[in-house]
C-alpha cells in the first residue's frame, strides 16, 4: 500500500490525523494510529476502526504524496497581471529617519541598508506613478502607501505625490496610507491627513517604559513616547474622525512585560478605542539572534488568547478579548476553519503556501526607482529586486520569487505543513542571496506554530465551536 | 433621422460593446462616466468621455439611462428640470412588457426554430459579447436572429432583455411556464430563423460562499426550453483538458438537459486566494492562451474560431431537418 500522506496530532490522550492531500482532519485511535504508523497489519483494527479507515478513503483521504513538480499555478499568468492589474505601491520617500529605534531594520542590526540621507526626487515620484498608472488600466481601485524612513520628512513630496496622483487616476477609487512615528506630525499636516482620507500606521510599542526601551531619538538617548502621545492627543483634538483611520502599530520585545503592555492598549484612554496590530521584533535577516522564551509573558499571552477562544465559544462579549491577541486567535478561523476541504486541494503541480505574487499584493519602490516585492525585503539583496520604473519588471525574478519553494523542492514536497507554510522568499536570505539552508532553518518553528493552530481548531470544535463569530 | 444621445452611466464593460449598440433613432454622441469607472482614455474609439460632474447641460437634447438605479441619479433629474429628453432604456423597443400579451400562447404550443444558449460556468465570462458576436455573424449571413440578452440593458442592442419576471417574487413553476411562453411569443412575433437565448449568471455555485443563484435561472430556463446547440462560456484558465470540458458536458447533461457544443474561453481569471472572501476577485487577462488541441474549446472573440462555431453550429442545426418526424 502507498503511504499515505497524511500527519497525525496528538492533543492529551487523543490523536488525530491531518490529511495533506485534502485538508481534511479525523479522530481516531490508537489502534489505527498504530497501524499507520507501525508494521500496517490489519489484525490489530476492531470492525469499527475498519469502517473509520474505509470512511476515510470514500472521502479520498489516505492517498499517497500527490505532488509531482513544485511549482506557483500563477507562474504562467504573472505577467499578465503585471502588465494591467497592478493596484498599489508602497513608496520609500526618504531613507532618513529622526528616530533610531533599536529593532528597525535599517538601524544596522539587520542584512539592509542602514539610514542615510537619500530622498527620492520628484521625477522619481512621478515616474513611479505613472509606471503604476500604466500597469493598472484593469483595476478600478489604487492604493497608494508612503513609507521610509520617516515619511513625513518629505510631505511636500508626498503633497505632490497626492495631487498627481489624483490627476491621472481620475476615474478609479484612490486611497493613501502612510507609516509613521507621528512625531512630525503638525496641525496642518493632520488637517491635510484628514482632508485626503489617508490611512495611518502609528507606531507605539506601549506605555512609555516599554515604548522609550526601544524607540528613541537619533540622538540614541530621547525617549519619543511623549511625542507620539501628544501629537495623537492633538489629532484627537483638531480632527477627532481621523482616529479612525489610525492603526497603531506595536512592535513586542519578550524582555518586556506583556502584561503590562496589554493593560496599556486595555485602559489607557487615548488609545483604548484605537485599533492596534501587533508583530514581534523581526528576527528575519537579523544578524544577532533574538532571544525569545520569556516564561512569564508566554504564560500571561496563552491566558489572554483563552479568553479570545472563550469569546469564540460565544462565553464572554466581544470587549474582553485583550486587543494584542486577537489576530492569533482570529487566525484559527481565517487559516484553519476556513481552509480548502476537497480531494482537490492537492494538485500535482503545486507550490507550498507563503508567497505573495511579486509586484501585486504589496509592490515597494525605493528612492531609487527599485522594485521590490515589499517593504520588508533587504533592498541591498539583488536577488529580492524585481525590476525598476524605468525598465519595468523582471519577470524572469518575479517568477523565481514567486517559485521560491523550488530551491528545496524534495523537502518542500514532503512537508504536511505544505499548504499552510508562512515562508516567502524574504526567509530564505541570507543577507546576499537566498539559500536552501537559510528557508529549511525556519521549517520547525513554522511547522510548530500550524500545529498549535491546529490544535487549537480541535479543541474548540471538540467545545462546539461553529466559528460563527468574528473579530 | 438619427437624434445624438448621450449615454449614461458607461462603464469599462459597455466600452468594449460599443460598436454593437443599435438604438434606432438615436445616436450616441458621448458616454457619461461615473466616478470610479475605471475608463481611462480620454476619447474612446473616437466617442467624447465625459465625467458626469464636468457635463454641460447646454450641449446635449437628449440622455439615454441604460439602468433603472440610476433612473433617480441627479444628473438624470437635473436633466429633467432642464428640459432634457430622458430615454430609459427599459422602455426603449421592446421592455415594457405586459404578461397579458402572453395569453395568446398556450402551455402545448412548442418551439418550432433552433434554440442557442449562452450560458456560463460563472459571471463576467463574456457571455454577453459572445451572444453579440454571434448575433451579429448570423445577420452578416442572411439569417433573421431573435435574442433573449442575458443582460438587463439588452435592449441597448436591439436585443430583448431578459424576462422582468424571471426575477419577481413568483412561484418558479410559473415563472417557467412563462419563460416557454415569452420565447414562443417572441418566435411568433418576428419569426426568425433562430433564437438566441444568454442565461444570466451562472450555470452552478463556485463554491458555498459564492453561490451565484446555485443555477437556478439556468435550471429553469433549461426546463422551459430545450438547447439545440449550447455554447459554454469558461473563466479563464491554460490547462483545461478534453476530459475536464467532457465531465462539464456530462454535468449539463443530467442537471440541465443540454449537453455543451463548444466552449468559449473568456479573458476572466478568477483569483483563488478570494474564493473565501466576500468579494470574489476577477482580473481580466491581456491575451488568451490555450492547448488548440483540445476539443471544442474556442476563443469566440477570435474571428477565426467564431467562424469554426459558426460552422459547427449551423451544420448541427441543419441537420435537424433532414429527418421528418411526425
Amino acid at each position: 500500500m502507498d503511504k499515505p500522506f497524511v500527519h497525525f496530532i496528538k492533543l492529551h490522550k487523543d490523536i488525530y490525523l491531518f490529511d495533506v492531500n485534502t485538508n481534511m482532519i479525523c479522530k481516531i485511535n490508537k489502534r489505527i494510529f498504530e497501524y499507520f504508523t507501525g508494521n500496517g497489519e490489519r489484525e490489530v483494527l476492531s470492525a469499527d476502526d475498519v469502517l473509520i479507515i474505509e470512511n476515510m478513503r470514500k472521502c479520498s483521504m489516505l492517498q499517497p504524496n500527490k505532488i509531482e513538480k513544485l511549482e506557483h499555478p500563477m507562474t504562467e499568468i504573472v505577467e499578465d497581471i503585471l502588465e494591467n492589474n497592478m493596484t498599489k505601491l508602497t513608496m520609500q520617500v526618504t531613507q532618513n529617519c529622526n528616530f533610531r529605534c533599536d529593532y528597525c531594520v535599517y538601524s544596522g542590526s539587520y542584512h539592509n541598508r542602514i539610514h542615510n540621507n537619500k530622498r527620492m526626487d520628484w521625477e522619481t515620484a512621478k515616474t513611479a506613478l505613472d509606471f503604476l498608472c500604466n500597469h493598472s488600466k484593469n483595476s478600478a481601485e489604487i492604493n497608494i502607501s508612503f513609507y521610509g524612513g520617516e515619511p513625513l520628512l518629505e510631505m511636500e513630496l508626498i503633497k505632490k505625490c497626492v495631487d498627481y496622483a489624483r490627476r491621472i487616476f481620475k476615474r478609479k477609487q484612490l486611497a493613501f496610507n502612510l507609516t509613521t512615528n507621528a512625531s512630525l506630525l503638525t496641525d496642518d499636516i493632520i488637517l491635510y491627513m484628514k482632508k485626503e482620507n489617508f490611512q495611518l500606521t502609528i507606531s507605539l510599542d506601549g506605555p512609555p517604559e516599554v515604548h522609550d526601551k526601544n524607540r528613541t531619538f537619533s540622538d540614541g538617548k530621547r525617549g519619543t513616547y511623549d511625542i507620539v502621545i501628544d501629537k495623537i492627543k492633538k489629532i484627537n483634538e483638531i480632527a477627532q474622525e481621523l482616529l479612525e483611520h489610525i492603526t497603531l502599530n506595536a512592535v513586542l520585545d519578550d524582555e518586556n512585560d506583556f502584561a503590562l503592555i496589554n493593560q496599556y492598549f486595555t485602559n489607557e484612554p487615548i488609545v483604548k478605542h484605537m485599533i492596534v496590530s501587533t508583530n514581534y521584533i523581526n528576527d528575519v535577516n537579523r544578524k544577532d539572534k533574538i532571544e525569545r522564551g520569556n516564561a512569564r509573558n508566554y504564560v500571561e499571552i496563552c491566558n489572554e488568547k483563552f479568553v479570545g477562544m472563550m469569546y469564540l465559544l460565544d462565553r464572554v462579549p466581544r470587549e474582553s478579548v485583550p486587543k494584542l491577541v486577537v489576530r492569533e486567535v482570529a487566525d484559527i478561523r481565517e487559516i484553519v476553519y476556513k481552509r480548502s476541504i476537497s480531494e482537490q486541494v492537492m494538485q500535482k503541480e503545486a507550490h507550498p503556501g507563503g508567497p505573495c505574487m511579486p509586484g501585486v499584493q504589496r509592490p515597494f519602490v525605493n528612492a531609487y526607482g527599485k522594485l521590490f516585492p515589499c517593504e520588508r525585503v533587504n533592498e541591498t539583496c539583488e536577488e529580492m529586486c524585481i525590476g525598476n520604473i524605468y525598465d519595468g519588471f523582471d519577470i524572469d525574478k518575479v517568477k523565481k520569487l514567486l517559485n521560491v519553494g523550488k530551491i528545496t523542492e524534495e523537502i518542500c514536497k514532503n512537508c504536511w505543513a505544505f499548504n499552510f507554510c508562512t515562508q516567502c522568499a524574504v526567509t530564505a536570505d541570507n543577507g546576499k542571496k537566498i539559500t536552501p539552508v537559510v528557508r529549511l532553518e525556519k521549517c520547525n518553528k513554522v511547522r510548530s506554530h500550524v500545529e498549535n493552530l491546529f490544535k487549537d481548531y480541535i479543541v474548540l470544535k471538540e467545545c462546539g465551536c461553529d466559528f460563527s463569530k468574528v473579530f | 433621422m438619427k437624434s445624438d444621445a448621450l449615454l449614461f452611466p458607461c462603464d469599462v464593460e459597455l466600452l468594449s460593446m460599443i460598436k454593437y449598440i443599435d438604438l434606432g433613432e438615436y445616436t450616441i454622441k458621448g458616454l457619461v462616466v461615473l466616478e470610479n469607472s475605471n475608463i481611462s482614455s480620454v476619447d474612446e474609439m473616437g466617442m467624447p468621455i465625459i465625467d458626469v460632474a464636468d457635463v454641460e447641460y447646454d450641449a446635449f437634447d437628449n440622455v439615454i439611462v441604460i439602468e433603472p438605479e440610476f433612473y433617480r441619479h441627479s444628473f438624470i433629474e437635473n436633466s429633467i428640470k432642464k428640459g432634457k429628453n430622458v430615454i430609459y432604456i427599459k422602455q426603449k423597443g421592446k421592455e415594457d412588457f405586459d404578461l397579458k400579451q402572453l395569453d395568446s400562447v398556450s402551455e402545448e404550443q412548442q418551439i418550432s426554430v433552433p434554440v442557442v444558449f449562452v450560458a456560463g460556468t460563472a459571471p463576467y465570462t463574456e457571455k454577453f459579447h459572445v451572444q453579440l458576436a454571434l448575433r451579429k455573424h448570423l445577420l452578416d449571413n442572411g439569417y433573421k436572429v431573435s435574442v433573449i440578452g442575458s443582460k438587463t440593458y439588452s435592449g441597448l442592442f436591439g436585443l430583448h432583455s431578459f424576462p422582468f419576471f424571471m426575477y419577481e417574487n413568483m412561484d418558479n413553476i410559473q415563472k417557467i411556464i412563462l419563460f416557454k411562453k415569452y420565447v414562443k411569443y417572441i418566435e411568433m412575433i418576428e419569426q426568425p430563423d433562430l433564437i438566441i437565448i444568454g442565461i444570466p449568471g451562472a450555470i452552478m455555485a463556485i463554491n458555498k460562499k459564492h453561490h451565484f443563484d446555485f443555477g437556478i435561472t439556468a435550471y429553469m430556463v433549461s426546463q422551459a426550453v430545450a438547447g439545440d446547440y449550447v455554447i459554454m462560456s469558461m473563466l479563464y484558465g491554460k490547462k483545461y483538458t478534453t476530459e475536464q470540458l467532457e465531465e462539464l458536458s456530462r454535468v449539463c447533461k443530467y442537471r440541465l438537459n443540454f449537453e455543451v457544443d463548444s466552449f468559449h474561453l473568456s479573458n476572466a481569471w478568477l483569483d483563488p486566494s478570494t474564493l473565501k472572501d466576500d468579494r470574489l476577485k476577477i482580473i481580466k487577462m491581456g491575451k488568451k492562451e490555450y492547448d488548440q488541441k483540445v476539443d471544442k474549446l474556442y476563443d469566440l472573440m477570435n474571428p477565426d474560431d467564431m467562424d469554426k462555431v459558426y460552422e459547427d453550429m449551423i451544420a448541427k442545426l441543419s441537420s435537424y431537418n433532414v429527418n421528418q418526424i411526425f
